[in-house]
C-alpha cells in the first residue's frame, strides 16, 4: 500500500504517494521529475544526490521517502533566485569548478551548507566538509578554489 | 598551416562553458535522466559465479508474473563469427563482444549477464530476476594473471590458441597473443652498463569510476526504426556496434547521447544498449536500464591489472646502455587487453639502443577490460619509471637529469618503429627543474619523487556543421559528445576562425542521423580533431561570405577578402564598398543564394604525441604507513591551449585518478573468484580530503599539423603519478616499492621489514 | 623506393630477419600489394588487429590511399584507440 506524504520542495508545498522501501531519491527523480540530484552509488559513498532536509545536508538516497512528511526539501533545483544564479553556481562556472558536471549539483548543494554554517573556511574544512561528495574528473582543486573564492567573495558583501 | 601562433581572440581564454548553466542549475540530462511515456524498466540477472557451465535457464515463472513485458537470454542473440574487423578507428571481435554483454553457454566472470527482463516497475523486474532459474556447474576460476598463464590452469575459452608465437601452439592456453619489440642487443647493452636494476612489478586493475553508472533508453518501433538515448563516449560507436550484435541496419538505428557523467574510456563500448534494445524489439515498448554502482563494479570496466619484470642498465653517467621488459596483462573474460600500446609506450620517452618489450594477453575470470586513459601506458611506464628513479637514486643522479640525458626528442626513433616530430618532452623536463616546487626544501619523513610519461594521441574521424543564422548568430554542430569542456573549445574555435563573438556561437552535440560519422570522445582526440572539422567548416563558411559579397557588390569573387570577420574589397581597383560583417552578409543569404551552412568532414591525421613529467611530495606517517599527498605538480606539453582551465581540469583530474591507482584502488576477489568491494566505500578513490591543490604548468610546443597547435591533452596526465608517487615514498622510507596500490598495510610491512 | 621499417618478430617470420626494406611503390595501397609479393602472408599478419601506417614520423589511421612521392620512411604500428 502506498503512503501518503506531504511536503515543501524549493518552498513549494508537494505531495506524493509512495512504496514504503522507495528512497527521498527515488522519488524525487521518478515522481517529482527532479532529476538534478544524481544517484551515483544509492548507498550514501559519492554525495551526488545531496539536498538539504530542514536545513540539514542529506544524501537524498538514505533518506527514505516517508520520512519526509511535514519536512523542508530543498534541492538543486531551487539553488538559483528566478534568472540569479547563486554565487557559489557563477562562480563554479568562472572557475571551471566542473568538468561532466554529474557531480556538481551535490558539490553545490554540500557547499552551500557548508557556507551557511561558516562563511569563512579554511581550506581544510571545505575539503573535509566535501570529502562525503565524490568527484573524479577535477581532482577537486579548482572546486576546492571556487568555494573559497565564493567564501571571500560573500564575506565582503 | 600556421604554427607561429598570433595573438588570439577567443582561443587561450578562459570563457565561460555554453553548456555552464544547465550543469550547475541541474536541468543537464544525463543517462538516468531520460524517460518516455510507456516506458518499461529493464534489469540484468548476472552470474554469481566467476566461471561456470550454464546447463539450463528456465524463465517460465518470470515470464508469466505479471507486469513482466519481455525477457531475452543469451538464446535471443545471434552467433558471430570470431574475427577482428574495423569499427572506426579500432577493430572489435564482435563474437566477444556479444558474449561478453550477454553469456551464453558459459559464464567467464562474478556479473556475467545470463538473462534481462523488461518490466512495468522496477520493484516487478527485480521480482521476476529471482524467479529465473539458472543451472550452473561450476567450474575451477582463475583470477590471477601468473596463475591463468600456468599449464594446469583453469581455461576459459577451448578455442583460444597463443597468437605471436612460433609454431602456432596445439593446445588451448589463456595467453591470447605475445608480442615483442626490440632494437639493438641487450646482452650487448647489459655488458656495457655500471649499474643493473632488475625488479618485479605488480599492479592492479582499477576501475574508471565514472561517478554516473551506465544508463540507457531504447524505442524499438514495429517498422523497424530504433531509437537510443545514452551515457556514451561515442554515439556513432553505439549505433555501429549495436548495428552487429544485433544485425540490424545501420540506418534503422539513431544514437542520441546525453550528456555524460564521466568516462575516461570506460564509455566507449556497450553494455545496457544492445539488451535494451532486443528487449524493446520484444516488447515494442521503450525501455530504460540503470546499472547500479555494484554492476558498475562487477561487470563494466576495468584496466588491466598486471605483472612485470623490468631490467635497465646504465653508464656510470645515466646513460642508459640497455632495457629488457616483460609484461603481463591481464585482459579480463575475453582477449583485448591493451598489451600493443603497453609495450609500445613502456620506453617512447627514452632513446635506448638495446631494448627489447615482451607482452602476453591474459584472459582471467574477470570483467572484460575496457579502456582507461591512455590504456596500457600507465602500466608499463610506471614499472620503467620506477626502475629509472631507481638508477637515478643508485648513481647519485637527479631523477630530471638522468631522463634529461636519455630523453626522447625530434627525430629519435621509437622502439615501435617512427620517428619522433616537435615532441615536447625535453621542454617538460626543464619546466618541473625551473619550479618553485622543485626547488623548494623537505622535512622529516617526506619525500619527492619525479615521473614522466608518454602517450600517443590520436586524429580519427570527424566531422563539423556551421549553419549561420540570418542575425550572423551561429550554430555549432558536433558529433563528440563533450565530457570536459569540448563544446567551450570547439566553439572558442569557431568563434576565431569566424570572426564572431564567442557567445554568438551556440554549440549543440548531434545525434546519429543529424552529422556524418564521428568516432568516439577518446584518445585525447576531441579538441586536436573535432578543432580541424571545425577550422575548416568555418573556412567553408568564410568561402561562402565571399562568395555572396562579392554578389552583392557585383565583383569577381577573388576581389573579396576576409579579415576579422569582415569581408572587403580586396583594394581600390576592387571597388569601393563599406566593409560587410557576417551578419550583414548573413541577413541577406536568402537573396543572396540561400542558407549559409559550411560543413566538414575529414579523418584527421597528425596528431601530436604528448609528454607530461610529474613532481609530487609525500609524507609518511610510520605508525600507520599511511602516505599524504603534501604537494602535487603536472607538467605537460599541451601543443596548445584552447582553453587553459580545462587543460589544466585534464592535468589534474588524471593526475588524482594516477594517486588513487598509486594509493588505494584495487579489485579485493575472495577465492571463490568473487569481488568483495563492489562500492565506493571500499573501493576508494580519492576524496577532497586526500589530495592537496594540483599545480599544474602547460608547456606549448605548438604542433605543425594543427591550425592552433593543439595536442591532445586528457590521457598524459594518468602516466606519471603512480611511479612520481612510488618515488617520493622511496625517498622518505628508503624502499623502492613495487607493488600497487602502495596502501597502509603494504607500506607498514617494508617499514618493519626495515627495521 | 621507400624505406619500409618492420619490427623484428614479423621480420624474422618473413623477410629473413630483414627489419629494414625498400620497396617500389606509389601509394600505401601499392606498397602493400608489392610487400605481399615478396614477402606472401605479411600483409594479413599486419592488418590481424588493425594497422595504422607511419609516413615520415606521422601516424596515419587510414592511409590506404596516401600517396609515396617524396616519402622515405614506412613503418606500421597497432591502431591505438585510447580512452
Amino acid at each position: 500500500m502506498k503512503t501518503h506524504i506531504t511536503t515543501t520542495v524549493n518552498g513549494e508545498p508537494e505531495e506524493f504517494l509512495c512504496e514504503t522501501e522507495q528512497t527521498l531519491l527515488d522519488i524525487l527523480r521518478d515522481e517529482l521529475n527532479l532529476t538534478g540530484s544524481k544517484e551515483g552509488c544509492s548507498s550514501g559513498d559519492c554525495g551526488a544526490c545531496s539536498i538539504i532536509l530542514n536545513g540539514r545536508l542529506v544524501c537524498a538516497c538514505l533518506v527514505l521517502a516517508v520520512e519526509a512528511e511535514g519536512q523542508k526539501i530543498e534541492t538543486i533545483e531551487g539553488m538559483a533566485d528566478g534568472e540569479e544564479l547563486h554565487p557559489l553556481q557563477k562562480n563554479f562556472l568562472k572557475d571551471a569548478a566542473l568538468q561532466c558536471g554529474i557531480c556538481t549539483p551535490g558539490f553545490l548543494i554540500a557547499a552551500k551548507a557548508l557556507l551557511e554554517k561558516n562563511l569563512n573556511p579554511t581550506e581544510k574544512e571545505v575539503r573535509y566538509w566535501l570529502a562525503g561528495n565524490l568527484c573524479r574528473c577535477t581532482g577537486y582543486d579548482k572546486i576546492i578554489r571556487s568555494v573559497l573564492n565564493t567564501a571571500e567573495e560573500m564575506r565582503r558583501k | 598551416m600556421a604554427t607561429a601562433l598570433k595573438d588570439f581572440k577567443w582561443v587561450g581564454t578562459r570563457a565561460v562553458r555554453p553548456d555552464g548553466v544547465e550543469k550547475v542549475t541541474g536541468r543537464a540530462k544525463f543517462g538516468a535522466d531520460f524517460s518516455l511515456p510507456g516506458m518499461l524498466i529493464g534489469k540484468v540477472l548476472r552470474s554469481p559465479h566467476a566461471h561456470a557451465k550454464i546447463k539450463s535457464i528456465n524463465i517460465e515463472a518470470a515470464r508469466t508474473l505479471n507486469g513482466v513485458k519481455a525477457i531475452i537470454t543469451g538464446s535471443d542473440f545471434n552467433e558471430l563469427p570470431s574475427e577482428w574487423v574495423p569499427a572506426g578507428e579500432v577493430q572489435i571481435n564482435f563474437r566477444d563482444l556479444s558474449r561478453s554483454i550477454m553469456a551464453r553457454n558459459k559464464v567467464l566472470f562474478e556479473g556475467h549477464p545470463v538473462a534481462a527482463v523488461a518490466a512495468t516497475s522496477e520493484i516487478i523486474a527485480r521480482e521476476a530476476l529471482a524467479l529465473i532459474k539458472v543451472e550452473y556447474e561450476i567450474l575451477p576460476h582463475v583470477i590471477d594473471v601468473e596463475a591463468a598463464m600456468s599449464p594446469d590452469a583453469p581455461i576459459l575459452h577451448e578455442d583460444l590458441f597463443t597468437a605471436g608465437v612460433e609454431p602456432s601452439p596445439k593446445t588451448a592456453s589463456n595467453i591470447a597473443k605475445r608480442v615483442d619489440y626490440s632494437s639493438g642487443n641487450i646482452d650487448d647493452g647489459f655488458k656495457e652498463a655500471d649499474v643493473i636494476i632488475e625488479k618485479h612489478f605488480t599492479t592492479q586493475p582499477v576501475h574508471q569510476g565514472y561517478i554516473e553508472p551506465h544508463a540507457t533508453v531504447a524505442s524499438a518501433s514495429e517498422d523497424g526504426q530504433c531509437s537510443i538515448w545514452t551515457s556514451t563516449q561515442g554515439q556513432y560507436v553505439v549505433r555501429a556496434y549495436c548495428s552487429e550484435v544485433l544485425q540490424l541496419d545501420i540506418s534503422s538505428i539513431r544514437v542520441t547521447p546525453s550528456e555524460i557523467g564521466g568516462g575516461f574510456g570506460g564509455k566507449t563500448t556497450v553494455y545496457l544498449e544492445p539488451l535494451a534494445l532486443a528487449l524493446s524489439k520484444k516488447a515494442f515498448r521503450p525501455v530504460k536500464m540503470v546499472m547500479s554502482r555494484e554492476e558498475v563494479f562487477r561487470s563494466s570496466g576495468p584496466t588491466s591489472g598486471s605483472s612485470m619484470k623490468i631490467k635497465i642498465g646504465a653508464r656510470s653517467d645515466g646513460t642508459i646502455t640497455a632495457a629488457d621488459v616483460e609484461l603481463k596483462y591481464q585482459a579480463g573474460a575475453f582477449p583485448g587487453s591493451p598489451i600493443m600500446p603497453g609495450c609500445m609506450c613502456a620506453l617512447a620517452p627514452y632513446n635506448i639502443s638495446n631494448a627489447k618489450v615482451v607482452g602476453y594477453d591474459v584472459v582471467v575470470n574477470r570483467p572484460k577490460v575496457v579502456a582507461y586513459r591512455a590504456p596500457g601506458a600507465p602500466i608499463s611506464e610506471y614499472a620503467v619509471e620506477c626502475v629509472i628513479n631507481e638508477i637515478a637514486t643508485k648513481l647519485n643522479i637527479d631523477p630530471l637529469d638522468i631522463r634529461e640525458k636519455n630523453a626522447a626528442k625530434e627525430g629519435t626513433r621509437a622502439l615501435y618503429g617512427p620517428q619522433f616530430g616537435a615532441i615536447g618532452y625535453i621542454e617538460t623536463l626543464l619546466a618541473a627543474r625551473g619550479s618553485n616546487h622543485y626547488k623548494s626544501k623537505l622535512h622529516e619523513n617526506q619525500g619527492r619523487g619525479v615521473a614522466s610519461g608518454f602517450w600517443f594521441n590520436i586524429g580519427g574521424e570527424s566531422c563539423a556543421t556551421i549553419n549561420i543564422n540570418t542575425d550572423g548568430t551561429a550554430e555549432l554542430v558536433l558529433g563528440n559528445p563533450d565530457i570536459g569542456g569540448s563544446r567551450a573549445s570547439l566553439a572558442m574555435i569557431a568563434a576565431e576562425a569566424l570572426g564572431i563573438d564567442y557567445n554568438k556561437v551556440h554549440p549543440i552535440i548531434s545525434d546519429t542521423s543529424g552529422l556524418g560519422y564521428n568516432f568516439l570522445t577518446g584518445g585525447s582526440r576531441t579538441t586536436f580533431a573535432g578543432g580541424l572539422a571545425v577550422n575548416e567548416a568555418a573556412e567553408d563558411v568564410v568561402r561562402q561570405i565571399r562568395e555572396r559579397a562579392s554578389k552583392i557588390w557585383d565583383i569577381p569573387e577573388e576581389a573579396v577578402t576576409w579579415e576579422d570577420g569582415f569581408v572587403r574589397p580586396a583594394g581600390t581597383n576592387a571597388g569601393n564598398f563599406e566593409p560587410l560583417s557576417l551578419a550583414d552578409v548573413a541577413g541577406m543569404a536568402a537573396k543572396t543564394g540561400g542558407p549559409i551552412s559550411g560543413h566538414a568532414q575529414l579523418n584527421a591525421q597528425g596528431a601530436g604525441p604528448g609528454f607530461g613529467t610529474h613532481i609530487c611530495d609525500v609524507e609518511v606517517d610510520e605508525e600507520t604507513g599511511r602516505v599524504t599527498i603534501l604537494r602535487y605538480t603536472v607538467v605537460q606539453d599541451v601543443g596548445k591551449a584552447i582553453h587553459p582551465s580545462y587543460v589544466e581540469g585534464q592535468m589534474q583530474g588524471g593526475a588524482s585518478q594516477g594517486i588513487g591507482w598509486a594509493l588505494n584502488e584495487e579489485y579485493i576477489y575472495d577465492e571463490e573468484g568473487k569481488l568483495q568491494n563492489a562500492g565506493f566505500l571500499d573501493y576508494r578513490i580519492p576524496v577532497a580530503s586526500d589530495l592537496p591543490m594540483i599545480d599544474t604548468i602547460i608547456v606549448e610546443v605548438p604542433n605543425p599539423r594543427h591550425p592552433y597547435g593543439v595536442k591532445g591533452v586528457g590521457e598524459v596526465p594518468i602516466v606519471p603519478p603512480m611511479a612520481a608517487v612510488a618515488g617520493a615514498i622511496a625517498d622518505a622510507i628508503g624502499v623502492h616499492l613495487t607493488d600497487l596500490p602502495m596502501s597502509p598495510p603494504r607500506i607498514l610491512k617494508e617499514l618493519n621489514k626495515k627495521q | 623506393m621507400v624505406k619500409v621499417i618492420l619490427t623484428e618478430s614479423l621480420a624474422k617470420k618473413y623477410t629473413s630477419g630483414e627489419t629494414q626494406i625498400t620497396i617500389e611503390a606509389n601509394t600505401i595501397q601499392k606498397l602493400f600489394v608489392n610487400l605481399n609479393e615478396r614477402y606472401p602472408g605479411i600483409n594479413k599478419a599486419l592488418n590481424h588487429e588493425g594497422i595504422s601506417v607511419v609516413i615520415d614520423g606521422e601516424i596515419f589511421q587510414d592511409a590506404l590511399y596516401e600517396r609515396l612521392e617524396g616519402v622515405s620512411e614506412i613503418c606500421f604500428i597497432p591502431r591505438i584507440g585510447g580512452g
